[in-house]
């Protein structure tokens, strides 16, 4: 016999009030465990893939989705611009480094670009022992999860299909060659396919006639819900200079240009210029105030455990007054009768908070394996942050306190009166 | 030997117990005696150290035990006094065994398993010690009650009203067991009713109430 199997003892002995009060204490720390973690996945995955890009010019329409397309590959793109124009805006001095991006096609949902080296450069992304990057259309470099996920290996080919997800028509007729295969590399390179841009234009050149056919004959093209964001690329293929690609990648020469560039680009040209940083920042705070409103409700709910671990042993140690005063009665001091009532309800809290944890972390991981087959955000479960540590000593304080009045009330029992008392 | 001197009790002052003054002599069996409501209780209370007098004092083995200025420490009074509870006061979460563990607990001391089954077994309820008190007869559940009274080996085992709800085999068999088992580990016995059936038993009164 010692206090915790005492505390477990009467735990067992009226179960129902108990379990509801760790299933309450649970839901809490499972809600702000899981905002916790996938906040701060999203946060590095934003901040991990935008090194270093200052600004994204693409094609008009929302800067939230013109950044979401090009710099994290999550959702469609907003259109195309002509690549002329854009080589004219490289040439602005205050610009030091311009990669462009095509997009398009997929393969088994995983986005093939067309880009320069500095894509690579830009998170820099190291090959695979063996490997080269492309040095004709049609050579492809695979990023770490695709090889891993698809099987691919150096020396293999596959045929994209059109659109930036699975199932647009197929480009049977354009192989490509993997000739390079990048290093676990924790960016945005990991989950794509990079080319050269004028593989993209390759395909894309001969597609265009096949297109025109297909749509002429009434086919379902038209029906692609990428149809007004992927096409516009090639619709002029046949003359070199009107060739278009989806974005443009920029980091500037000096600070000054963050004052002048974005607005110039948005008011004197066709072109749009989005801040990432500005961007993810305006996203998070939509997210923000969303995250922020469960925190609350979270940590109510942990209170809120709190409270009923405190009403729980209030009226238990109503009830077990007598077990107290005969304890007492048997030689134990009160200050044993009150680490037997602190133990019990720092029991209560450590059950609530492992049960919590784990849930939390679960619904993590669940979270994580539906977005794996979407092929987009890499989240998982298996992962600890410091924070949680915080939780943790915030759950066990709530459950200390939760336990020092009815601990109190025990203390100052008076042991003859409740024994004389009992009916 | 317990001896109390000129012992004024009661609650907030209001004296329910006038200068009781009483001697037992180690290993002899007292009764308390006196119609309900007189203070037995509370003069129980008193010899255990639960309830501090308004004046007068109690000693035991010839030094100071209790007074108004001196209560005992918890620990003291749960290795010398062993009380058995007019209502049992067994705990319910607890089975059997454990509740005769709790006590070991209580003082401090290892649970002495072996002890316990074997208490469990001299007062013939070894059979339920897994079972918890509230599934056991009243007789049983008595058992139990003297079982967890002696089991730290106290110097005096006090009794309140121990046989009030039992019919009168039981009664005898009851106040065989507490004399035999107060004998046997030479403690001293101290009993408050007002059943008659238990008069026969001990040679040494302590009339209450009309007395004073």
């Amino acid at each position: 016999m010692n206090l915790s199997k005492l505390s477990f003892a009467y735990f067992c002995h009226k179960p129902l009030n108990s379990v509801l009060t760790i299933a309450t204490l649970a839901l809490g720390v499972a809600m702000v465990v899981f905002l916790l973690l996938v906040n701060i996945q999203l946060q590095h995955e934003f901040k991990r893939n935008l090194g270093g890009i200052d600004l994204v010019v693409g094609s008009k329409g929302s800067p939230i989705q013109l950044i979401m397309s090009t710099v994290f590959h999550l959702d469609t793109p907003t259109g195309s611009i002509p690549l002329a124009e854009a080589d004219a805006l490289r040439k602005d001095p205050l610009i030091s480094r311009a990669i462009p991006l095509a997009l398009g096609d997929n393969y088994k949902s995983y986005r093939i670009v067309g880009s320069t080296q500095d894509y690579l450069d830009l998170y820099k992304g190291r090959l695979v022992k063996g490997g080269r990057i492309w040095n004709k259309p049609m050579e492809v470099v695979l990023g770490f999860d695709v090889a891993v996920k698809t099987g691919l290996k150096l020396g293999g080919v596959f045929t994209g299909s059109h659109g930036v997800v699975s199932g647009g028509a197929a480009h049977d007729d354009h192989p490509y060659h993997v000739v390079g295969i990048l290093q676990k590399n924790d960016s945005v390179l990991d989950r794509l396919i990079i080319t050269a841009l004028d593989s993209v234009w390759h395909v894309h050149g001969h597609h265009h006639e096949e297109h025109n056919k297909q749509t002429q004959t009434g086919h379902a093209e038209d029906n692609d819900e990428h149809h007004h964001d992927d096409h516009a690329e090639y619709h002029h293929h046949s003359q070199k200079e009107e060739r278009a690609i989806t974005a443009m990648l920029i980091t500037y020469s000096s600070p000054i240009a963050a004052l002048s560039l974005p607005q110039q680009i948005n008011s004197m040209t066709s072109l749009q210029a989005a801040s990432p940083a500005v961007q993810v920042a305006r996203l998070n705070s939509f997210l923000g105030s969303g995250v922020e409103l469960f925190q609350v409700v979270a940590w109510f709910l942990i209170i809120l455990a709190g409270f009923g671990i405190f009403s729980g042993l209030y009226s238990a140690m109503d009830e077990r007054k007598y077990d107290m005063a005969l304890i007492r009665s048997l030689g134990a001091s009160p200050s044993i009768l009150v680490r037997l009532v602190l133990c019990e309800s720092l029991f209560l809290s450590v059950l609530g908070l492992t049960v919590g944890l784990v849930l939390g972390h679960g619904a993590v991981e669940v979270l994580g394996m539906t977005l794996a087959q979407s092929k987009h955000l890499v989240i998982t479960g298996f992962t600890f942050s410091l924070m949680e540590l915080w939780i943790v000593v915030a759950t066990m304080v709530i459950g200390f306190f939760a336990g020092i009045l009815p601990a109190l009330r025990i203390y100052r029992l008076e042991v003859f009166k409740v024994l004389a008392k009992r009916p | 030997m317990l001896e109390a001197n000129q012992l004024v009790l009661g609650y907030k002052n209001k004296p329910v117990i006038d200068e009781l003054s009483f001697k037992v002599s180690k290993g002899e069996n007292c009764l308390l005696l006196g119609p309900s409501g007189v203070g037995k209780t509370t003069v129980l209370h008193a010899l255990a150290g639960l309830l501090a007098p308004i004046s007068g004092e109690i000693l035991l083995n010839e030094r100071l035990f209790i007074s108004n200025i001196h209560q005992p420490d918890d620990t003291f009074r749960g290795r010398h006094i062993g009380i058995i509870f007019q209502t049992l006061h067994l705990v319910q979460a607890l089975t059997v065994l454990e509740n005769l563990l709790l006590a070991q607990f209580a003082i401090g001391e290892p649970p002495d398993r072996n002890r316990a089954v074997m208490l469990l077994e001299q007062l013939g309820v070894d059979d339920c010690s897994d079972k918890k008190p509230y599934t056991l007869s009243q007789g049983q559940q008595q058992r139990l009650a003297i079982a967890r009274a002696i089991i730290n080996k106290p110097d005096i085992i006090i009794g309140d009203e121990p046989t009030s709800a039992l019919d009168d085999k039981s009664c005898a068999s009851v106040m065989k067991l507490l004399i035999d088992v107060s004998s046997a580990m030479q403690a001293s016995l101290i009993i408050a009713t007002h059943d008659k059936r238990v008069k026969d038993h001990f040679s040494h009164h302590i009339m209450l109430g009309d007395q004073a």
